[in-house]
């Protein structure tokens, strides 16, 4: 015991260091965030002086990065004295998309704004600036950061909290409920924010291009752009051309409807290939704001990385859900000062007396989490072993590049190996949905020790004829923190008793078996780490279908004090 | 020092449990207090839960009667994974606990054991592959 607790001390330590550094790393993230939402208050307000554009173009020029800048002049006056302007933003110099500027000039040459001039050095100037967005930007980085922060603290929380006191054994070597929040409302938040920031404005882009009509545009460069960070490098379809649209010639340079990057050249240098400079090619452009254009307006199967966010808002719904659920049961690790175990520990009885209740769990559902969980596991593996697959295949690299890419795909195999078996387990759980399905139901409630009640069964659905059926009555000790690393969930089993079994059809399609209680056995008991569990179990052999192996958890009450023998 | 002497230890659930603490402490403890709780002993997190409390003041010496009223469960038992231990506990609130008495809380007065079917058809799957891949090696 000593031995334990000296471990938890030191982990408890650790924890607080970790999350000290965590907060301290995560502090940058905030104040960073605050300084971006701080200059562009600063810059907001300088004041507002009007303005004659002289010139708005759009510089394009391949080779720069970012290749798009606004080729602009416009004139103002201060105090009497004419100054010149040349800048469209505070900071940024340029886009990558032309269509951003495209739209940015469109609205200023319709609403002729008011430039900003700093009243310290009225030479300094520029056209439009991020305004609101920008402070909101800033801040929303601040906040992001701030999550960060908050992990942190409920780290050093965690690690600090905790006495030698008796209620404080069970806060011991356990996330902080503070923690679980937290990170859950990360998953969700990220989840909603690529939601709200990607999929839906995508989405409905994708939708309006359905309406949009055809021309035919002439290609200004073609290439594949690479980009290279800590993930490696990825490739985007870069095509730039011009088209006619309302009697006027536009340019753009989108070419699908989700754009960004990926892993893999090959596709991509085969568009690249198929539109040479000055080839011709097929845009769909809106005729309400026909700067806006696209060549590829199908999204296809890439259109899937659209459902990307799903799990994450799934993980992070049901996570919230569930910490609010564990907390409406009560707090947790702390008892009542008197009376009986709490009512929220109590289980809530599956087994309903006089109530036909289905054995198991929803296989339904059980198929449909293994493969939402299969694909997106298969979906994560399969970018690694694009890009092994890739820098294998390309061959441009020197042998430290190929040798990089082998190391990279065998590093891959286990990881491929876990989704064949998810993908397969998958399979199984199809098939078991459409096994046998039984019934039960017990005549009545309050099942205590030596006492013994009706057990009805009923087949209730499903295809398949068992090939043998038993009903079982178990008994289950559980322990959360058993084992070596005491972080399994263990099971023993102190009671197994058949209560019915038969290899004749007709018997498995109904009957009734008598469940008589031990009289020694123990109630149920459900506390936060340890549980005694009683369960109905149904084994059934079932020819070309997973057998059954389903179980339904009654409630063993303990004596009343008139009953005690 | 302190003590604390139990009447009966061997109780069944609904029972008082009745006896007498004494302490005598070198300084004035803060918010001492007898408590009867549960706690699990051995495998997995520990955990307990205080069910009743009797304040027992401030001063530095001192001695009363207790009785408790014991609830209808958790009972004591001994189980492969489960062990639920009752005890009276005093405790002060910067010291921690100073004095602790186990007693048994069952219908027979006795701890229950509870037994481990070593080839059940129902236990933990993931032991069970464990065992079997170990004794195939």
């Amino acid at each position: 015991m000593e031995e334990i607790d000296a471990k938890q001390g030191r982990s408890k330590r650790l924890i607080v260091v970790f999350g000290v550094g965590w907060t301290v790393f995560s502090s940058v993230l905030v104040a960073v965030g605050l300084w971006m939402a701080w200059k562009a208050i600063v810059v907001g307000g300088w004041d507002r002086v009007p303005c004659e554009i002289e010139r708005f173009e759009i510089a394009a020029d391949v080779s720069a990065d970012p290749p798009f800048r606004p080729d602009l002049v416009f004139r103002y006056e201060v105090d009497g004295r004419k100054h010149v302007g040349t800048k469209l933003w505070p900071e940024k110099e340029g886009v990558d998309d032309y269509e951003d500027l495209a739209e940015l000039r469109e609205e200023i040459l319709r609403t002729m704004p008011d430039c900003r001039v700093n009243p310290e050095n009225p030479d300094e100037s520029f056209l439009t600036g991020s305004g609101v967005g920008g402070i909101a930007g800033g801040l929303g980085f601040a906040a992001f950061g701030g999550l960060f922060v908050l992990i942190g603290l409920a780290l050093v929380k965690g690690g600090l909290g905790a006495s030698g006191r008796v209620e404080a054994k069970s806060e011991s070597n356990q996330v902080s409920p503070a923690i679980t929040l937290v990170f859950f409302l990360l998953f969700g938040v990220a989840g909603l924010a690529v939601a709200g920031l990607l999929v839906v404005p995508k989405t409905l882009d994708w939708w309006a291009m359905r309406g949009w009509e055809e021309a035919d545009g002439e290609i200004i460069w073609s290439r594949v752009k690479s980009k290279r960070d800590d993930d490696g490098t990825t490739y985007a379809v870069d095509l730039f051309y011009r088209y006619p649209a309302n009697g006027r010639e536009h340019r753009s340079n989108r070419y699908d409807v989700i754009g960004g990057s990926s892993s893999g050249s090959k596709g991509k240098r085969e568009v690249v290939k198929a539109y040479p400079r000055g080839s011709s090619v097929k845009v769909y452009f809106d005729p309400e704001k026909p700067w806006r254009a696209v060549v590829k307006r199908d999204v296809g199967w890439e259109g899937l990385f659209l459902l990307f966010p799903l799990p994450f808002i799934a993980v992070g719904a049901g996570g919230i859900v569930w910490y609010c659920r564990k907390r409406h049961e009560g707090k947790p690790g702390t008892g009542p000062r008197s009376g009986r175990l709490s009512p929220g520990r109590a289980p809530s009885p599956r087994l309903v007396g006089g109530k036909w209740s289905r054995m198991g769990q929803s296989r339904v559902g059980a198929f449909v989490v293994i493969l939402i969980f299969a694909l997106f596991w298969n979906g994560g593996v399969s970018f690694g072993v694009r890009d092994a697959w890739s820098g294998l295949e390309s061959g441009s690299g020197a042998l430290i590049g190929r040798i990089f890419s082998g190391g990279m795909a065998l590093f891959m195999v286990p990881f491929v190996l876990v989704g064949a078996v998810l993908l397969l387990l998958a399979v199984y759980q199809l098939v078991a949905v459409f096994g046998p399905r039984y019934e039960v139901m017990i005549a009545s409630e309050g099942l205590r020790p030596g006492r013994s009640v009706a057990v009805k069964w009923r087949r209730a659905g499903g295809a398949g004829q068992p090939r043998d059926f038993a009903l079982f009555l178990v008994g289950k000790e559980e322990a959360n923190g058993a084992g070596e690393s005491r972080k399994r969930t263990g099971v023993s089993v102190f009671h197994e008793e058949v209560l019915f079994e038969t290899a004749v059809p007709l018997a498995m399609a109904s009957g009734r078996a008598e469940l008589r209680l031990p009289a020694d056995a123990v109630p149920t008991f459900h506390a936060k780490h340890h549980r005694i569990r009683w369960f109905l179990c149904l084994r059934a052999a079932v020819p070309r279908l997973p057998d059954l192996s389903d179980e339904l958890e009654i409630t063993v009450h303990p004596f009343r004090k008139e009953d005690l023998p | 020092m302190t003590s604390i002497t139990i009447d009966r230890k061997d109780l069944r659930p609904f029972e008082s449990v009745t006896g007498r603490v004494g302490w005598s402490l070198e300084t004035e403890p803060h918010d001492l207090e007898l408590r009867l709780c549960w706690f699990t002993r051995g495998h997995g997190i520990e955990e307990s839960m205080s069910i009743a409390s009797l304040p027992l003041g401030d001063s530095a010496r001192g001695e009363r009667a207790f009785s408790f009223e014991l609830p209808d469960q958790p009972w004591s038992l001994n189980g492969r994974l489960v062990t639920i231990v009752w005890a009276l506990e005093v405790v002060a609130e910067k010291s921690g606990a100073l004095a602790l008495e186990e007693i048994v809380v069952a219908p027979e007065r006795r701890v229950i054991e509870l037994p481990g079917i070593a080839e059940s058809r129902f236990g933990d799957v993931a032991a069970k592959w464990a065992k079997r891949m170990k004794r195939d090696r």
